[in-house]
């Protein structure tokens, strides 16, 4: 709690120049200066400079995007919805990809499971466990071109 | 919910058989336990529905339809997506979303 961490923007005391180190003070703390995204390759910056992670069997997700757009009939948008949860961990670009597929010649139907929306999510420990708090279920089926 | 939709892939022979042939390990035995040969507990849409609450038609229309287009799955979340379409439907054994 007493370092930043990457995610330096998320929460009133995640942030660098937040109360927390106001808040730390105030009880004594012993900082930490860990450098998580350090061109060094700590932490997560192998894997940012370097390239390539270990992901547990699942693809590699980058470049993918023209195979999408070229053969894909359908895209299920799982764990997100593009119109509200685009940007990172909102399923890769979304809103961006559904335009270029407005854009596309081919036909292109999308299924968006928004039930289990941000479960993955890595901030959201409660989430993680046991159900989501919420299950607005939601499918729409779109079919673009 | 995932459980429900590999029954439904499984059960009416909508999944890639070379894909999990040649790329997958163990799956007899995760087939098996999705089709409740393990635990009496058959993984069906309607199983899931008391769960999650979705009810089982869509699971299965879902199912379906993924089953049998070219689908490229973005899952939100980090690590977890499956490259597509180019020669695909209905992908089992996708580690680190199916099992």
């Amino acid at each position: 709690m007493n370092g930043s961490g990457s995610h330096h923007t998320w929460g009133a005391l995640g942030y660098w120049l937040s109360a927390r180190i106001r808040f730390f003070n105030t009880i004594g703390c012993t900082m930490v200066a860990h450098n998580p995204d350090s061109w060094e390759g700590w932490y997560w910056g192998a894997m940012h400079h370097w390239g390539y992670s270990a992901r547990n069997g699942g693809g590699e997700t980058y470049g993918t995007v023209e195979d999408c757009l070229k053969n894909a009939e359908m895209i299920v948008f799982w764990s997100s919805d593009p119109e509200a949860t685009s940007g990172v961990y909102g399923a890769h670009e979304g809103t961006i990809r559904r335009q270029w597929l407005k854009n596309s010649a081919s036909p292109v139907s999308t299924s968006i499971l928004t039930t289990i929306t941000r479960q993955h999510g890595l901030g959201e420990s409660g989430w993680r466990r046991g159900r989501a708090p919420i299950a607005p279920w939601c499918w729409r089926s779109r079919t673009y071109g | 919910m995932v459980l429900a939709i590999a029954h439904v892939w499984i059960a009416e022979d909508l999944y890639d058989k070379d894909y999990v042939a040649r790329r997958t390990a163990g799956f007899e035995k995760w087939r098996d336990y999705i089709l409740g040969k393990e635990d009496g507990a058959a993984k069906t849409p309607e199983w899931q529905e008391a769960e999650t609450g979705v009810p089982a038609k869509d699971i299965r229309a879902l199912a379906r339809q993924w089953g049998t287009k070219k689908t490229y799955l973005a899952a939100g979340g980090l690590t977890v997506s499956e490259p597509p379409a180019e020669r695909r439907q209905g992908r089992i054994g996708h580690a680190g979303w199916s099992a």
